[in-house]
């Protein structure tokens, strides 16, 4: 809890006090994350409906860009919040939930999608286009500049799209990219520009 | 000196010019005299000019460098490399640009939610419905737990929408057939919720948005088209050509042309209508001077059946109809001739009376009281009702007649002086509102579902509003990045304009045109009277456009703008003070006053500002879940009430212990609005559900009044008297009494905001396409600008924040 303290001055005149300083937004969050873990060793189901309301939308747009499909992503965050709520009430009091979140889900999708990969000769670019290519809940891709995004998307590597999503849409750090995933922070970065590579002869600006 | 030398260290630091002033002169002393320590030095600078000369990579090795350096990831040495690449390589300049691109356009792309059978499978993994605490944030202070909920009591809402009129009025007066016009025909139809505009030069139909006045097609029709029908069963238009004696049925889903069909007739055909009653299409038809002489009785009605386009019956009427007005209620065809008004069974088709006057136009009560009859008689136009009421006649010439939602009627009249609206009760007698403009009322239309009249040229001229007359001069849309390529091939004319002409400006400025205008005292120094009745109050240059609004004690408003800064206004001077730098990152939202404190919300950060009014002490604290905030408003008790439709909650913050509570509502509730009145009790709303509910933190009952089928509510605000108003994307306003909603007003536009006003009641924003308009729950309403971010009450006058520019516009009448 941050306090300051200001002056009243007049801005009619043109005399523009600022008062005692300019006011620094304190970074001191509350710790919800520990409050809900020490709730669910109280009652697990409670603290669960109060992560699931709270992260299943974010949770479920990195699925839905990940995978490409609401069909999968739907299946994705079942998976996701079945093996939160197991884990839950076993978790260290300093645990940041979101990352955890992401990282059952960055598993979760990755063993799906590889698995998918390894049985499916189509390539998902070859469907891009056809009535064939999964049609995704998310009426706000309708831009051309965002089915081209998915598009190459789709033909990458899944770790590689994985750490970029973490990057683009919560900007995590590479550190925390890496513990997500599990590797060592060269291989996070590595994994970045590998995705980032892509676009440079198929998307436009 | 010169027989010590300076040895390595020292020697090194002076080449990297990290030595003192006097340690340095010592060298540069020592230097001539020593050929060893030269040579020392000499080693020294070739080794750093080795280490300063950045390597030269290839593009393949310096991409992962740059995705990193674009990350801020990357170390001193790597970025030094990264950075010299980047100067001689303009493609990876393109690419680092691309990934910028890639990165923004992925961070744009908006949440997704798991479906409906996802969702419920996930949540029934735990148990629902309960209310839970969430610890304070004092971390290892004791759970504080809200409760549970104690029931759920759900209340039917019967009086909602019986009383005050409810929207089957208004969707019965839009099916009572095309709105008043003579020379523009204009017809709403329900089906699609479009205009479909006949206007001159009346060769296509032009099809709007009424929100907006946006056309959106434009559907040529060729010939000399005057009247139009609808029929919503087969969502087909008809318009009639009488020069051609056709028709040209418009398929309304496409809005194409789907055939033209020539009318057997002999006479000419004056006026079209739909049989609502059967189906049938029905045409008045006149003798023409070479049938006249041969024809027993002077008009005709062609029954047309829409399906085999044939002419199934014709049947002799005595008068030529110059206009057909179906009451389905009472299974009655309306005909209107020159000097009297034949009343036939819409079945049939038989004569059931006669009123032996002629009629100009015909309008069915909404309100389901008697018909009234506009015509002209002595000079004068005159209105009457059939079989009731008494007759009351007006200066001028009847032009046309409109039936108003609440049970009224609006007069159109052109006189020497030009053209009037007035507005009379179910009973005939005058409302003792009246509204000039220039050019002639039969250029005007009246939309019914707006309540907006409008000219020829697209312009809102006027808008019913609580019963009462409001002008306005909104202009058509024209927005650039939507104008359709099928814009209307007039261009707009100064037909119609609002007077008084020499204060009236010619763009959609704000502009209020009452009864009778009288010069206003002024407000205050500043606050320039800009129209009748609004004043624009601009701020100083340094002030910002007043983003988040909130009204204090009596007589200040405080506001927040994009420079992080709170500022108030006192009302009765307006003297602008600064109370408070936040900073620039902070982004108010949402701002909100009660316990002598004002709180400010910035969402998107998940920040709140505390301000002490008294002693202007800031605190600052972060919210839970803050980024999923959507409305506040203070309690009676001090505490600060939040919304959070995401997490299907409500979160309440006391500023004197610094301790959130939680309430978890019911799976799938989405609080989306919120409110809390003068006992505690916490109002929210569900626009996905189309609920009502309320919370008393007391005894931790929630109650839910389900709103039946109306529209959504979109503002709800409790006033200072403690009664809670909801508004909605109708544009109705509801009053809650004694646990019951009853509707109080209708406006026609989507409210999109209420903020208390001074003693009682509330002052409301609504979205009128590019305009908005703003006034109070009396019915009061004007025209504010489009930009408009809130409304707040000052001194109970509505005041409107501009949003974009550092003005307020105070409706002071």
């Amino acid at each position: 809890m941050t306090t300051s303290r200001f002056l009243f001055s007049s801005d009619r005149d043109g005399q523009v006090s600022r008062g005692l300083g300019a006011y620094a937004a304190g970074s001191d969050r509350l710790p919800v994350d520990a409050q809900l873990v020490a709730l669910a060793k109280e009652d697990r189901d409670a603290a669960f409906e109060l992560l699931y309301n709270a992260y299943r939308g974010r949770i479920y747009t990195f699925l839905l860009r990940l995978s490409g499909s609401d069909e999968l992503a739907d299946d994705l965050v079942q998976e996701t919040f079945e093996k939160a709520y197991r884990a839950l009430a076993r978790l260290e009091s300093d645990q940041r939930l979101l990352p955890w979140l992401y990282r059952i889900a960055n598993n979760s999708a990755i063993d799906n999608l590889r698995r998918r990969r390894r049985f499916a000769f189509l390539s998902w670019v070859s469907v891009a286009g056809t009535h064939d290519e999964p049609i995704a809940r998310d009426e706000h891709a309708a831009s051309s500049l965002r089915s081209d995004l998915r598009a190459v998307l789709a033909t990458l590597p899944p770790d590689n799209v994985a750490a970029l999503l973490l990057h683009a849409l919560e900007g995590y750090s590479y550190q925390e990219i890496a513990r997500i995933q599990g590797i060592t922070m060269p291989a996070a970065r590595s994994r970045i520009a590998r995705a980032r590579a892509a676009f440079k002869d198929r998307y436009e600006v | 000196m010169g027989d010590f030398c300076p040895g390595f260290e020292l020697l090194s630091a002076y080449v990297d010019g990290e030595t003192s002033p006097s340690e340095a002169g010592l060298v540069a002393r020592h230097l001539p005299t020593c050929a060893s320590c030269r040579a020392t030095l000499a080693g020294f600078e070739a080794i750093g000019a080795r280490l300063a000369a950045v390597p030269e990579i290839s593009c393949a090795a310096a991409r992962p460098l740059l995705s990193a350096e674009l990350d801020g990831e990357i170390g001193a040495a790597e970025h030094q490399i990264a950075i010299h690449h980047l100067a001689g390589c303009a493609d990876c300049g393109a690419a680092r640009v691309t990934w910028q691109a890639v990165d923004s356009a992925l961070a744009a792309m908006p949440i997704a939610y798991p479906s409906p059978a996802a969702d419920a499978h996930i949540r029934a993994l735990a148990v629902h419905g309960r209310a839970r605490a969430l610890p304070a944030p004092n971390f290892g202070r004791a759970f504080a737990s809200v409760g549970v909920i104690a029931a759920m009591v759900a209340l039917v809402v019967v009086g909602a929408l019986q009383q005050g009129g409810g929207p089957a009025p208004a969707t019965s007066a839009l099916l009572g057939g095309p709105s008043t016009a003579l020379s523009v025909q204009q017809l709403f139809n329900p089906g699609n919720g479009l205009l479909y505009v006949l206007e001159p030069p009346k060769t296509s139909l032009f099809v709007r948005q009424p929100a907006t006045l946006q056309t959106v097609a434009t559907i040529p029709i060729g010939g000399t088209p005057e009247y139009l029908a609808l029929n919503t069963g087969s969502k087909t238009i008809y318009v009639l050509d009488p020069a051609a004696k056709s028709y040209t049925e418009v398929d309304t889903e496409q809005n194409v042309v789907r055939q033209r069909v020539p009318i057997d007739v002999t006479g000419t055909p004056t006026s079209i209508e739909v049989n609502t009653e059967t189906g049938k299409i029905v045409i008045a038809t006149a003798p023409t001077p070479a049938t006249s002489a041969t024809t027993s009785k002077p008009g005709e009605l062609a029954i047309i059946d829409p399906s085999s386009r044939k002419l199934e019956a014709t049947k002799q009427v005595e008068l030529a109809p110059t206009r057909i007005v179906v009451d389905r209620t009472a299974n009655r065809l309306y005909l209107l001739g020159a000097s009297s008004v034949s009343i036939l069974d819409a079945t049939t088709y038989e004569k059931v009376d006669t009123i032996g006057t002629g009629a100009v136009a015909l309008a069915l009560s909404a309100s389901g009281g008697a018909p009234a009859i506009l015509s002209q008689r002595d000079g004068r136009a005159t209105l009457s009702f059939y079989r009731g009421g008494s007759a009351v006649s007006f200066d001028g010439r009847a032009a046309g007649l409109a039936s108003l939602a609440d049970g009224g009627f609006a007069v159109l009249l052109d006189t020497a002086d030009g053209g009037v609206i007035r507005l009379v009760d179910p009973s005939g007698a005058s409302r003792g509102t009246a509204f000039r403009f220039t050019g002639s009322a039969a250029q005007v239309s009246y939309d019914n579902a707006s309540g907006r009249f409008i000219a020829a040229d697209g312009h809102t001229i006027a808008q019913v509003s609580g019963g009462l007359l409001a002008a306005a001069s909104i202009a058509p849309s024209v927005a650039p990045s939507v104008a359709p390529s099928i814009a209307p091939s007039i261009a707009p004319t100064a037909t119609v304009a609002p007077v008084p002409t020499a204060s009236a400006p010619a763009t959609a400025t704000p502009l209020v045109a009452l009864p009778t205008p009288t010069p206003a005292p002024t407000l205050f120094p500043g606050a320039v009277l800009s129209a009748v009745g609004v004043y624009r109050f601009e701020m100083a240059n340094n002030v910002p456009a007043p983003i988040a609004v909130t009204s204090g004690a009596p007589g200040r408003i405080w506001f927040a703008g994009a420079d992080g800064t709170i500022r108030s206004v006192d009302t009765r001077t307006g003297s602008v003070v600064t109370a408070a730098v936040l900073g620039t990152q902070a982004h108010i939202t949402q701002m909100a006053y009660g316990g002598d404190r004002v709180f400010a919300l910035d969402a998107r950060r998940g920040d709140l500002y505390i301000l002490d009014t008294r002693d202007l002490h800031l605190v600052h604290t972060a919210t839970p879940f803050g980024e999923t905030i959507t409305s506040i408003d203070v309690a009676p008790d001090g505490r600060l009430w939040f919304a959070s439709p995401t997490f299907s909650g409500l979160l309440a913050y006391d500023p004197r212990t610094t301790h959130f509570d939680f309430l978890f509502l019911d799976q799938g509730t989405s609080p989306v609005f919120l409110t809390v009145d003068l006992s505690g009790r916490v109002w929210f709303s569900d626009p996905r559900h189309a609920i009502l509910s309320s919370y008393e933190p007391a005894t931790k009952l929630l109650l839910t009044y389900p709103l039946g089928a109306g529209a959504p509510v979109t503002a709800l605000r409790a006033d200072r008297n403690g009664t809670v108003w909801a508004g909605t994307s109708d544009g109705d306003i509801f009053e809650l009494r004694l646990g019951v909603l009853v509707k109080v007003r209708s406006v026609g536009y989507p409210v999109a905001a209420l903020a208390p006003a001074g003693d009682t009641g509330v002052v409301a924003l609504f979205r009128a396409g590019p305009a908005t308009l703003f006034g109070d729950a009396a019915g009061q309403l004007f025209v504010g600008t489009g930009d408009a971010s809130a409304v707040v009450s000052g001194n109970g006058d509505p005041w409107l924040a501009d949003g974009v520019r550092a003005v307020f516009y105070i409706a002071h009448p």
